[in-house]
Parts: C-alpha cells; sequence; structure tokens
C-alpha cells in the first residue's frame, strides 16, 4: 500500500485524537502504534519550561553555594525618594542629620544619592523628571527639636508634636517636606527612642485597602505583621522584612491620600523573590539583570502602585 | 547506578552540579506528574516545585542504593497531594503514590520518548513541537514553516515513525 493513505489516515486520526484526547475508535492497525506515540506526545514538556526551570535551579545552585556579601549599612529595606529639586539632599542633612555616602551623576543634572539617617539608608534620584512623593517613619532622640528644624527649613505643619492618646510614651508629629514626602517623626519616651525591633527610618506606604495591602506585603515578599491597630475606617500595620519594618496605613482623610512608594530591597536571590512577587499578584517593571552599578536587580508594582524593586550584590 | 551516585555526591558537595541530575531527571519527573494532573500548567507548576524542593533538600539524601528518581517521585507524589488538598480535589492515593512495576515501565518508556524527540530531524521536531505541545493546525504550521500542508503531514508522519521505531512499542 502506498503511504500517502496512511499519512493522510494518520493526520485525521490525530485531529480527532487532539480533539477529544482519546484513540480513535476505528483505525488501520497499521497506525495503531503511530498514535499510541501521538497520544504519549500530548504529554510533551515545552523546551522552553526545561530551560527555563534549568535556568531558576541554577541561579538557586548558585546563590547557595556562594555568600552573598550585602552592602554596608544597607539594611534589607531601603526606601528610594524622587525629589525635583537637588537642595532636597541639603535639607536631609540640614534637618535630620543625614550623611551622604554616595553619589553617582547619572547624566546632565541627574544624580543618584544615598544617605545614612540613624540606623538606616535612604536612596535618593535627583533629575529624573518624575516624582513620587512618599510617606516615611522616622525615629529620632528628640522629635520637638527636628520638628522645630523641619518647620524652620519650610516644611508644611500636618499634626503637630504630641503624645499619641493610644500610646502616652509614643510623641510624634508629621510635617510635609516641599518635595511632598510626609515624615511622620516620633521619639520613644521610655527606654530607647527607637522602640524594639525597630530601625531609624521605615517607608509607610499610605494606601487604599491597607488590609488588602498588607496581604499582598505578607504574600509577596515572606514579611512578618508586627503589629495592627484597626479603628473605623483606618488600620495601621507594620511588617517585618528581613532585617527591616515597613508600615502600612489606611488613606483616610485629606492629607493621608494614596501615596504609592518606591522600595529598594536587598535580598540573597532577587531572581527569587522576583518571581515570588509575580506570583502574588505584582506586575513586572523590569525582569532580573546584571548592571554595571554592582547589583542584579528586578522590579515589579503592586495593585496599590508602589514600586518595589528588589536587588542581589554581583 | 555507579554514575548516578557519583552525581549525586558531586552536586552535594557543589550545587552548580545539581544542572547534571536534572538534565537525567527532567522528563522523567514530567511524565509522571503529567500523567497524573492532566494539565500542562500544574504540570509545570508542580515540576518545578519538585526540583527546588530537591535542590534545598538535596544534602539530606542519602544514598542507599535506590534510584534518584524514586526519591524525585515520592517528593511529586506529596505535591500532588497537597495540590489536591488545597483545591479540594479528590485525589486518587493510587494515581498519586502509583510506584508499582508497571507504572516505572511506562514512566520510563515516556520519559525515553520526551528525550527521542530531541534527536528528531529539525523539521520533524519542530512539527511534533508545534502539533502536539501547541496543538496547532496543519495548516497554521504549514504557514509558519512555509511549507505545504502535503509536506507537513508527510514530517508527521516521518516523526511519528522514527520515534515507534526507536522507543519500540507500549505495552497494554
Amino acid at each position: 500500500m502506498s503511504k500517502q493513505p496512511l499519512i493522510e489516515q494518520l493526520d485525521q486520526a490525530v485531529v480527532e485524537l487532539l480533539a477529544s484526547g482519546a484513540m480513535p475508535a476505528s483505525v488501520d492497525t497499521s497506525i495503531v502504534d503511530l498514535l499510541r506515540i501521538a497520544q504519549d506526545l500530548r504529554e510533551l514538556p515545552t523546551p522552553e519550561f526545561k530551560a527555563r526551570l534549568r535556568g531558576e535551579l541554577e541561579r538557586k545552585a548558585q546563590m547557595s553555594a556562594k555568600t552573598v556579601v550585602f552592602r554596608p549599612g544597607f539594611r534589607t529595606v531601603t526606601p528610594y525618594l524622587l525629589p525635583p529639586q537637588p537642595e532636597f539632599v541639603d535639607f536631609l542633612k540640614g534637618v535630620f542629620g543625614a550623611e551622604e555616602t554616595e553619589r553617582t551623576v547619572t547624566g546632565p543634572g541627574r544624580f543618584h544619592a544615598e544617605l545614612r539617617i540613624g540606623d538606616s539608608m535612604l536612596m535618593v534620584g535627583v533629575g529624573s523628571g518624575r516624582t513620587m512623593p512618599a510617606t516615611l517613619e522616622l525615629y529620632v532622640s528628640n522629635v520637638d527639636e527636628v520638628y522645630k528644624r523641619a518647620v524652620d527649613a519650610g516644611c508644611r505643619q500636618l499634626e503637630p508634636v504630641i503624645n499619641a492618646h493610644w500610646d502616652a510614651a509614643f510623641r510624634f508629629g508629621i510635617i510635609e517636606d516641599r518635595s511632598g514626602n510626609h515624615w511622620v517623626i516620633a521619639t520613644r519616651l521610655d527606654g530607647h527612642y527607637i522602640p524594639a525591633g525597630r530601625n531609624s527610618l521605615s517607608a509607610s506606604l499610605v494606601v487604599t485597602g491597607a488590609a488588602a495591602q498588607v496581604d499582598f506585603i505578607r504574600q509577596a515578599f515572606d514579611a512578618r505583621e508586627l503589629q495592627r491597630y484597626e479603628w473605623p475606617g483606618g488600620l495601621y500595620a507594620a511588617l517585618r522584612i528581613g532585617d527591616s519594618v515597613i508600615g502600612v496605613n489606611e488613606a483616610s482623610h485629606e492629607w493621608m491620600r494614596p501615596m504609592p512608594a518606591m522600595i529598594y530591597m536587598y535580598v540573597p536571590d532577587c531572581d527569587a523573590l522576583y518571581e515570588r512577587a509575580l506570583r502574588a499578584g505584582a506586575t513586572s517593571l523590569a525582569v532580573p539583570a546584571d548592571h554595571d552599578y554592582g547589583d542584579r536587580s528586578g522590579g515589579v508594582t503592586d495593585a496599590w502602585g508602589n514600586q518595589w524593586y528588589m536587588a542581589t550584590p554581583l | 547506578m555507579e554514575h548516578e551516585q557519583l552525581l549525586i555526591e558531586a552536586a552535594q558537595k557543589d550545587p552548580s552540579r545539581f544542572a547534571d541530575l536534572y538534565e537525567a531527571n527532567f522528563e522523567r519527573v514530567y511524565s509522571f506528574i503529567a500523567r497524573r494532573v492532566q494539565d500542562r500548567h500544574v504540570a509545570e507548576d508542580l515540576t518545578a516545585e519538585v526540583f527546588h524542593h530537591a535542590l534545598a533538600n538535596l544534602a539530606r539524601f542519602e544514598w542507599r542504593g535506590v534510584p534518584f528518581a524514586v526519591w524525585l517521585f515520592r517528593i511529586a507524589a506529596n505535591a500532588i497531594a497537597d495540590r489536591a488538598r488545597k483545591t479540594r480535589q479528590m485525589v486518587d492515593p493510587r494515581m498519586a503514590d502509583d510506584l508499582d512495576q508497571s507504572s516505572w515501565h511506562d514512566i520510563e518508556r515516556r520519559t525515553t520518548l520526551f528525550q527521542l524527540v530531541n534527536s528528531l530531524p529539525e523539521d520533524q521536531r519542530a512539527v511534533v513541537i508545534k502539533r502536539f505541545v501547541e496543538h496547532k493546525t496543519v495548516r497554521d504550521i504549514a504557514s509558519e514553516l512555509g511549507r505545504s500542508e502535503g509536506a507537513i503531514k508527510q514530517l508527521q508522519f516521518r516523526a511519528l515513525e522514527n520515534l515507534r521505531a526507536r522507543v519500540g512499542g507500549r505495552d497494554e
């Protein structure tokens, strides 16, 4: 018999097989074995999946084999601000006693700066043309002095310095700087001025739907909830990510409007965290890649507009 | 078997050598899972889970003469059962953890088949992947590859004949 009818018969049977998943009822015995091969091939893994998984495993193996040396002074989470004016750096130095540890010119009128404030770091990108005012929590040894310096430097007073009604040992005030960032400046009055388990500077997200935001951060970044206060229409939660804390606030009034933030995280395996964030519902901003500034990093954005960059030193 | 033991010991000392164990067992694990979950995306998720778990726990693996794949199948069976619990699906324990001799033979045969696809001539391999993995029609494949529909059907036929000749028949 010529092969031509068999080739046609086989294709017709393959069409039926792929449509129904079952072997066709009556086929020429000479092609039964071929159809059985075809039936098994429906479960053939894609070469792309095999290559992708191998790449993931190789990166994971490399990460487990080497000790990641993190940048000295950096915590897991570092807030990243985008002020429009370079004078913002002087503001940070003058009001909060920030120490500039690095400045990299990235273009005409543009630079990336890193500043130490207390036991934490802050990253600043000036001149990008983008602004993204954020809310930060800052623990200082004397809130009244720092608050006054901020107001003298032109900050807008959002909340005067008071002892919190829910915790008399928590003294705080809130200001808005000229770039639109909100600073919750606080001093713990009993014991050390920084509460146990906290650090000097933390990002504090203000979102609509804070409870869902907390769930996302827990899933995406393996965060642990340290505390949560809830009241009618409001919520504040503190979450630990690595050795850092991040706040989440329900947007609840005029100046406490949604303020998505930009976060830079140093982690042992940025690829794994990037994938985890995507699985938790984030959207990719940048696939992890090696960068000439010494980090392998990628980024995602969440449903609330926060931008999360995860990096591993090369 | 001795070769496999050496691969395991090498990977335990240097995790970057895990790639050798992965290459030797990928099709085997995927085949085991795909036959049980009947969904490509779920099969991929679970296969990834198995190898990530194996890499993370390789230091605890003790060589006792049993094929490494059996350890991987145990991880896979647990992953399938866990997923079924999470999605509240009934799981047939015989399906999730069926490692008897006949199942083993079937897995090995399909593993060989999947590996042999890579040794097909490139045009036959392309047709197999587009037809059986991507579920494309002969017409679409012909258009993509710039060939006639008759030529694609012929490539499909030759590919299946080649694979049958190399893998042998199936026990029914």
